[in-house]
């Protein structure tokens, strides 16, 4: 099920509010855990099966890591199996084809040995698998263990952030599930986030998604085009992600969650290494936290192990996104990127030489729309095909009728996209509230207002039955 | 506090909506889920049947397009939802589907000797299309082809000398032009355009049959009235984008100010329209009231698309059956041309199944048939196949074989509505039979139109029909269908009713002097 459906929206979500305060305190986790059960069977009713089973085979890991004692290599052995079956049941689904494919490619006899599998990706299987796996990795290192099954099935399956993050470490809510309370002014903000997060994805993300769809679409266009596609789709995936982000912690603070944000403005980044603390935190910190760390981190004695465990990170992230060579090389590209950042103190010199600072701020902006076109074309032909018309190598012009009439056409959705995507109106507001121009009151009232049109715009392009799944449920 | 104020109203604002909301569409849970039930449906199916009554029954559904498609031209939009907006303020669609016009020209062409074989005349018309651009751009790199594929299949047409009439150069010539002649918010042409397109029409038949000419008061609009109702019509295109995007029309629509007598019957619904032309073809019931996503006044002639409509008209000073194979443009057209010809049948491919275009050809047997299509659905290929193939056999048989000569036929009132006789059993299948009467004579009861019929006895069901317009008929002397039997091996019966189908209650009706005729 879509947040943004009619059906989520006037069905799911005010019947699996209004029971959740009815009901009392202690059957609430039971009612959210069911409801997320339901929500994620929706789509498809044999991936809850798959969800339970993960909830299940989690559950008995952590519990059993938690009864051995702390240094027993059974404990280690423990956790090495069920590392192991959860990125076995990723690997199955999600990326035995591509390997049993690139293998017949390379080696044709094997096409004898061993075919590709019928299994359907099951949404958000990186997601909660991920998310299931931090549980039993932080038991291991020695957070309290849940005992009840369904406690532990609500945080793995919670909707909110089921099916597209952001990865919640279960020390986040640990204390919450147990216990939280909720007022009215931290509902208002659940709401709000979540009326946020709706508008971006359904009158910024979804809209210019119509541009770059074009663009990526056609064999042959003009370097205007092309340029103007991914500037859109840079746009879109921020808006789609981080919309869907907002509506997850929206949505979470209503039940009495609190989840941490997962992006921060990622496009005013000043280097590849910000970006990333900027974007999809909750992926980079995860990384961060169970793979850089546990190799050593940036605390390692040779130049070339810090390079060896920055290519295993951003290996692995850009194997996480997708099993699609695109994606691989995408992940390694920003791997480069960040190790020489590291190796030549990038972020350091440019925080020192504003001179070389913003041209490395335009550079940064660069690769990441670059790595956008690999994340967007449909396989790595394409993307060499879209980088040349970009460059002007193939394109059939410098700009064209199609190019100017989208940028006139969609110019108003643009131009509030690149203002949304910095932080320039929350500055603006607090700039005109604190000079005394406006008043706290008439300023929230304006928002309010604003927002609350907006979401009836979205809610109007719902009824319109605009398709408009979200980018990151493919992962 | 009073700072939190602000987002207190907004959330009890936004909580009041989404409640408010939800329970007034609660009904579309409750029946996807009573459907379910009934249906015995799997849980995906129930999703399915969930997201369907949502998208398509939400309540205010129509509130919330109109607000859409404000918020699309206020953010600049000028292409939204397959339509594009033009710079005079009008509608047009974006894009339209290929046209194989290479392959459907030679079917026209093919279907026009058929024709020609079988001494009747063919003239394809090309109706008119909202963009005066002979190239492939609208607004700046928006491809809308129309124009090509129309020029494409006039050139084909012209080059194989099969009578044709664009009326692009009248309707569409420029911006101006078509500001006259076409809605704003709809693909059609107005009324306007329509009279226009029909007095063309009619000068080029008059040609190809070098016609006498007829009183200039059946195509001066100054010999018509107007009724116009203003801002009632959110046309087609409109409907996609809501009433503030593009506005919204008038709607006019012509009656004669002279005299006239004529009839308009509707098989699919047994309707049957009798009086003077308003009486026969102008469904008022379209513009009563307005409601811009739920009625069509453009349907104000005849009311909609039929497979079949039957236009008689016994004062028309041409006696000629011309038979239209019709698209939405040519409701006002038709309605027009029964004033003129004594008979017009109009076929809508896209609706009518019975049999092949030229099937019932061969069994209508009009002296003209007019294939009319406007440039943006020159892609849809019912309008282009023909069925000749299956019509030349019936053609060829010229045997005639009498079935029985000269007998009434009484059928004895009964209070069934459907009260009928069965004259013949057992007809030969695939063959063509004529049927034909005298008169028919009301003993008890009266009525203006009478039915026969064409039944299968094995399975229960009509095969086809036809309800003769009984005043029409005497004065004109042409009781008489003709059916093809389908090539299957079963029962099939003419029945004959007392009076109209369905409508034969206490009747008791004599069919005079009856016979009936088959062809190897």
């Amino acid at each position: 099920m879509l947040f943004t459906s009619l059906e989520f929206l006037f069905c799911f979500f005010p019947i699996t509010l209004a029971v959740y305060f009815i009901l009392p305190t202690k059957a609430r986790n039971y009612w959210l855990f069911a409801v997320s059960l339901l929500f994620y069977a929706w789509g498809e009713p044999i991936f809850m099966l798959m969800m339970l089973v993960s909830i299940a085979m989690n559950y008995v890991f952590a519990l059993r890591i938690s009864e051995l004692d702390k240094g027993a290599r059974l404990r280690k052995f423990m956790l090495f199996v069920a590392v192991a079956a959860n990125l076995g049941i990723l690997f199955v689904y999600k990326y035995m084809n591509f390997v049993t494919g690139t293998l017949h490619d390379f080696f044709p006899f094997t096409k004898e040995l061993f075919g590709q599998t019928s299994f359907v990706l099951p949404i958000g299987i990186s997601f909660f698998t991920f998310q299931a796996m931090s549980y039993v990795i932080d038991v291991y290192r020695g957070i309290p263990v849940q005992k009840n099954l369904c406690y532990l099935g609500l945080y793995i399956s919670f909707f909110p952030q089921l099916i597209a993050g952001p990865i919640v470490r279960y020390t986040t809510i640990a204390e919450e599930i147990n216990s939280r309370t909720i007022t009215f002014s931290s509902f208002s903000k659940g709401m709000l986030r979540f009326i946020y997060g709706f508008n971006k994805k359904m009158l910024l993300a979804n809209i210019l998604a119509q541009v770059a769809d074009h663009a990526f679409a056609q064999d042959e266009l003009s370097v205007g085009l092309a340029w103007l596609g991914i500037i859109c789709y840079t746009l879109q995936i921020f808006f789609d992600f981080s919309g869907y982000s907002e509506m997850a912690i929206g949505l979470g603070l209503m039940f009495g969650f609190k989840f941490l944000e997962n992006f921060n403005y990622p496009y005013i980044s000043k280097t590849i290494t910000e970006f990333w603390r900027r974007w999809h935190i909750s992926l980079g910190s995860w990384f961060r936290d169970y793979v850089y760390f546990p190799l050593g981190g940036s605390r390692v004695k040779s130049k070339l192990r810090l390079v060896f465990n920055l290519f295993v990170v951003w290996l692995a992230t850009g194997i996480w996104h997708g099993a699609a060579w695109n994606f691989i090389l995408w992940g390694v590209l920003y791997g480069i990127i960040i190790t020489a950042e590291k190796l030549l103190s990038v972020p350091q010199f440019s925080d020192r030489h504003k001179l070389f600072s913003i041209p490395y701020q335009i550079f940064t902006l660069l690769m990441v729309m670059f790595g956008w076109v690999l994340f967007r074309a449909e396989g790595l032909s394409a993307a060499v095909d879209y980088f040349k018309a970009m460059f002007g190598i193939s394109s059939t012009s410098l700009w064209d009728a199609a190019a100017g009439f989208y940028f006139k056409d969609y110019f108003v959705i643009l131009l509030a996209g690149i203002i949304c995507s910095t932080p320039l109106l929350g500055f603006c507001k607090n700039k005109l509230i604190s000079t005394g121009k406006v008043g706290i009151v008439t300023a929230d009232i304006i928002t309010y207002t604003t927002q609350t049109i907006l979401f009836l715009v979205g809610v109007s392009y719902l009824v319109m039955n605009a398709h408009n799944p979200f980018i990151y449920f493919n992962f | 506090m009073r700072k939190n104020i602000g987002i207190k109203i907004f959330t009890t604002a936004l909580i009041v909506f989404l409640s408010l909301s939800s329970v007034l569409n609660l009904n579309l849970l409750v029946g996807a889920l009573k459907t379910a039930r009934e249906d015995d449906l799997g849980f995906g199916e129930l999703v399915g049947e969930i997201k369907t009554s949502y998208t398509s029954d939400f309540k205010s559904k129509d509130a919330y397009i109109n607000f859409n498609g404000l918020f699309a031209r206020l953010s600049g939009r000028t292409v939204y939802n397959n339509v594009a907006l033009l710079e005079n303020g009008m509608l047009v669609n974006d894009s339209v589907n290929k046209s194989d016009t290479d392959t459907y020209s030679k079917n026209i062409i093919e279907f026009s000797e058929y024709l020609e074989s079988t001494d009747r005349e063919f003239l394809y018309v090309q109706a008119p299309y909202k963009l005066d651009i002979k190239g492939e751009l609208t607004n700046d790199g928006i491809v809308n082809y129309a124009n090509v594929y129309a020029d494409e299949m006039v050139s084909a047409l012209n080059t194989a000398k099969v009578d044709t009439l664009d009326l692009r150069p009248f309707l569409s010539a420029d911006a101006k032009t078509i500001e006259k002649y076409f809605y704003n918010t709809d693909h059609h042409w107005n009324t306007s355009g329509a009279f226009l397109g029909y007095t063309k029409v009619v000068e080029k038949i008059q040609d190809m049959l070098r016609l006498e000419s007829i009183d200039e008061k059946y195509t001066s609009e100054a010999s018509w009235n107007k009724k116009t109702y203003k801002d009632i019509f959110l046309g087609s295109l409109g409907k996609r984008v809501g009433k503030y995007y593009a506005g919204v029309d008038d709607l006019t629509y012509y009656y004669p100010d002279f005299k006239t007598n004529m009839s308009c019957y509707v098989p699919k619904h047994s309707a049957f329209y009798k009086g003077d032309f308003a009486d026969a073809v102008i469904r008022k019931n379209q513009v009563e009231k307005v409601d811009y996503f739920n009625l069509s006044p453009y349907s104000v002639y005849l009311g909609g698309d039929y497979p079949i409509v039957q236009h008689r008209n016994p004062d028309a000073p041409y006696n000629l059956k011309v038979l239209i194979i019709r698209e939405s443009f040519s409701a006002a057209l038709q309605s027009f041309m029964s004033t003129v010809f004594s008979e017009v049948e109009a076929l809508d491919p896209r609706h009518y199944k019975d049999s092949s275009i030229a099937e019932y050809i061969e069994c209508y047997n009009p002296d003209l048939v007019m294939l009319m299509v406007n440039p943006s659905i020159m892609g849809a290929s019912y309008y282009f196949n023909y069925g000749i193939e299956k019509a030349q056999p019936f053609n060829n048989a010229k045997n005639e074989v009498s079935v029985f000569e000269n007998k009434d036929i009484e059928v004895a009132p009964t209070d069934s509505a459907y009260n009928y006789v069965r004259v013949t059993e057992n007809l030969s299948a695939n063959t063509k039979y004529t049927v034909s009467f005298e008169d028919i004579d009301f003993k008890i009861g009266k009525g203006n139109l009478a039915t026969v019929a064409l039944f299968n006895a094995d399975t229960k069901q009509l095969v086809s029909s036809q309800s003769f317009d009984i005043d029409y008929c005497r004065k004109t002397d042409s009781f008489e269908w003709s059916f093809i039997t389908p090539d299957t091996s079963q029962n099939f019966c003419l029945l004959v009713y007392a009076g109209a189908h369905g409508k034969t209650e206490n009747k008791h009706v004599i069919w005079k002097n009856c016979s009936m005729k088959k062809y190897n």
